[in-house]
């Protein structure tokens, strides 16, 4: 089967990451692809925005009509990195071990970098099923973006720390009171480390990170596996924004950040855009004028002073979708703030219809 | 919203630290400051800002423990020792509540026992993250029996979950997806941590104009005014309509509907209006 078209879409918290991420689901099932959307962010949009009660770690079906199909699924964490355990442990006695650690039951997800690790191993194995000729990541709010890039070095970083092999797994061997013998600098980070987290859990957490050392080979090859699908054409970076200062200027250190790891920035979705040509002066006094003798002086007067309200968000907005077309080698599609809400298919159907260009080429 | 907070508790006499959790700060520019580092700015009097990075927060906490700055930077300034910070579960997010805690015990002076700060508001990551955060202290409590972390974790977890000290406030729009989401970030905040909510705060709620009949008829060449009207007016009925279903969800919350600004807020007298609402009896 050709390989899946896999869409990246980034953004800060609050800009429609979600909506778009599924009414793009829509779009490319409009479009006769077997389409999937996941989320991985902890909040539960995705299942409002596709009207359908809940989805788990499964793909759910999503009833579209549609060309194509449409399944959404979210990220379970802690059931993606089992999997991943059961898969690389080199015995059943060991994979037991991790899985029946206390620290690793309890605390596994709250390892830095470990969400956004799991993320890139779901999407992996969503990938390499075949099941899906497109995919749709909707990923944790921008700030986290680029440790979504950076998930599979982080890990392996962490399993593979020099800090477990030269000192913590000798640390543990002597126990507290053997550490006088150990050098200066060795003593000195010990010392901080049993300060903040105390040395029971400092030995608590060595056993679960040697644990995880016989998983390092397996733990290598896929994240071999996500940097080489993150570099194959077919992979793009889509970033949502909205037109506000912060927004925008998030998204251009974005791409900058994209960059500075050798990838490009696609697409960019601007969202909630207020559009529409604003009249110079004199064109707007006629205008009034005209209003006026349509609709009576005091409906004319509503009328006219609350288009004038959207005017500076006109401008500000055509300024902000300016900037955005100068970080991208794709497209901007600009969907606009529409006057119901979007939380149903039927609504999305309106984002999707934005969202054709970026399907078709 | 924080922000706003912030200056109406200024404008009452109050001396507060306002908190963000940002890679570069957004609220240092909003005053006309900039900073780059985890450092106390003055950002109006009796405002204090203080953006707060894992990082920063760790760097803070050694150089407690060794003092001298040349230490750290010798053995703990390293790839090494960052990767393995970055195994141990909830740390990031322990150091930077660590740091709040410490705020607030900050009195004025060593013999005064009077807080320093009257009011501490912190602008918490987004809904799935800040429940995220504001669970570590809980868990490591309870997974982590003896030691330094479970201290810390239980003091921390002692202080947020106090109501005379602590109040988490929620901001939602009067729309679908941030109704439903809010219900139940609060509902897993409720399950997860003893927090005691304070206001939820409906935001961007569009002004109510009055009905105009006879825009059907108007010509092509003034759509524009007409299209705009109607999302004005339907985007008003929608948050009317999601209001009433945040008074039933939210029956038991203090509850502020705050208006649509229809210009950025890029420095502080731009959230007047904000302030003028919130402040209101």
């Amino acid at each position: 089967m050709k390989a899946a078209k896999v869409f990246l879409v980034c953004g800060s918290g609050g800009v429609g990451k979600t909506t778009v991420s599924a009414a793009l689901g829509l779009a490319l099932a409009q479009q006769g692809y077997t389409a999937a959307v996941v989320t991985v962010d902890p909040a539960k949009r995705l299942a409002t925005a596709l009207g359908i009660g809940a989805i788990g770690d499964d793909p759910s079906p999503v009833p579209v009509k549609a060309a194509g199909s449409l399944s959404a699924m979210m990220l379970d964490t802690k059931r993606t990195f089992d999997r991943l355990i059961e898969k690389h442990a080199p015995t059943k006695a060991k994979c037991d071990r991790i899985l029946s650690n206390v620290l690793y039951r309890k605390m596994s997800d709250m390892m830095a970098g470990t969400q956004e690790y799991m993320a890139m191993e779901r999407l992996y194995e969503i990938y390499a099923q075949g099941k899906y000729d497109a995919i749709v990541v909707d990923t944790p709010p921008m700030q986290h973006a680029l440790d979504f890039l950076e998930a599979p070095q982080r890990m392996m970083r962490m399993l593979n720390n020099s800090m477990l092999q030269l000192l913590l797994k000798p640390a543990m061997a002597v126990g507290k009171k053997g550490l006088k013998f150990f050098e200066k600098g060795s003593r000195t980070i010990l010392k901080v480390f049993d300060k903040i987290t105390g040395f029971d859990f400092l030995q608590d957490l060595s056993e679960m990170a040697l644990a995880f050392q016989d998983l390092l080979a397996g733990f290598e090859e896929r994240a071999n596996q996500v940097n080489n699908l993150f570099k194959n054409p077919e992979c793009r970076f889509l970033a949502v924004c909205t037109t506000t200062a912060n927004s925008v200027s998030e998204t251009e250190l974005f791409a900058s950040q994209l960059g500075s790891y050798g990838y490009a920035l696609s697409d960019i979705i601007v969202n909630r855009v207020y559009s529409g040509k604003v009249p110079a002066g004199e064109v707007f006094a006629a205008d009034k004028l005209a209003l006026k003798r349509c609709l009576g002086a005091g409906e004319a007067e509503v009328v006219a002073q609350n288009f004038a309200n959207y005017v500076p968000l006109i401008r500000r907005d055509k300024k902000a979708v300016q900037r955005m077309t100068t970080l991208v080698k794709e497209a901007v599609l600009s969907v606009p703030l529409f006057d119901a809400d979007v939380h149903d298919l039927e609504s999305l159907g309106r984002i999707a219809e934005h969202l054709t260009k970026l399907v078709n080429h | 919203m924080a922000v706003a907070l912030a200056l109406l508790a200024v404008k009452r006499k109050r001396r507060v630290m306002l908190i963000e959790m940002n890679s570069t700060s957004r609220v240092a520019p909003l005053f006309g400051k900039s900073t780059n580092k985890q450092e106390l700015v003055a950002l109006a009097p009796g405002l204090t800002g203080l953006n707060l990075t894992p990082g920063a927060c760790f760097e803070e906490f050694v150089l407690k423990q060794i003092r001298l700055k040349i230490l750290y930077n010798t053995f703990f300034n390293n790839s090494y020792v960052r990767n393995f910070v970055d195994a141990i579960p909830g740390l990031d997010e322990l150091l930077m509540l660590g740091k709040i805690y410490e705020l607030e015990r900050l009195t004025k002076g060593l013999f005064s026992s009077e807080p320093l700060y009257d009011l501490i508001i912190v602008d918490a990551p987004a809904t799935g993250h800040g429940l995220s955060m504001l669970e570590v202290p809980r868990v490591v409590e309870s997974v982590v029996k003896v030691g330094p972390m479970h201290r810390s974790a239980g003091s921390m977890q002692a202080l947020f979950s106090d109501p005379t000290k602590t109040a988490l406030c929620l901001v939602t729009l009067a729309e679908e997806m941030p109704v439903v989401e809010t219900a139940e970030f609060a509902a897993a905040l409720k399950a997860g941590t003893k927090m005691a909510f304070g206001p939820l705060f409906i935001n961007a709620l569009m002004p109510t104009i009055p009905e105009v009949n006879s825009l059907d008829h108007l010509p092509d060449e003034l759509a524009i005014y007409r299209n705009y009207y109607e999302l004005t007016r339907r985007r008003a009925n929608l948050n009317k309509q999601y209001v009433a279903d945040i008074k039933k969800r939210f029956a038991d919350f203090e509850r502020v509907e705050l208006p649509f600004l229809f210009s950025d807020l890029a420095m502080p007298a731009d959230f007047d209006s904000l302030i003028n609402v919130m402040g209101r009896p």
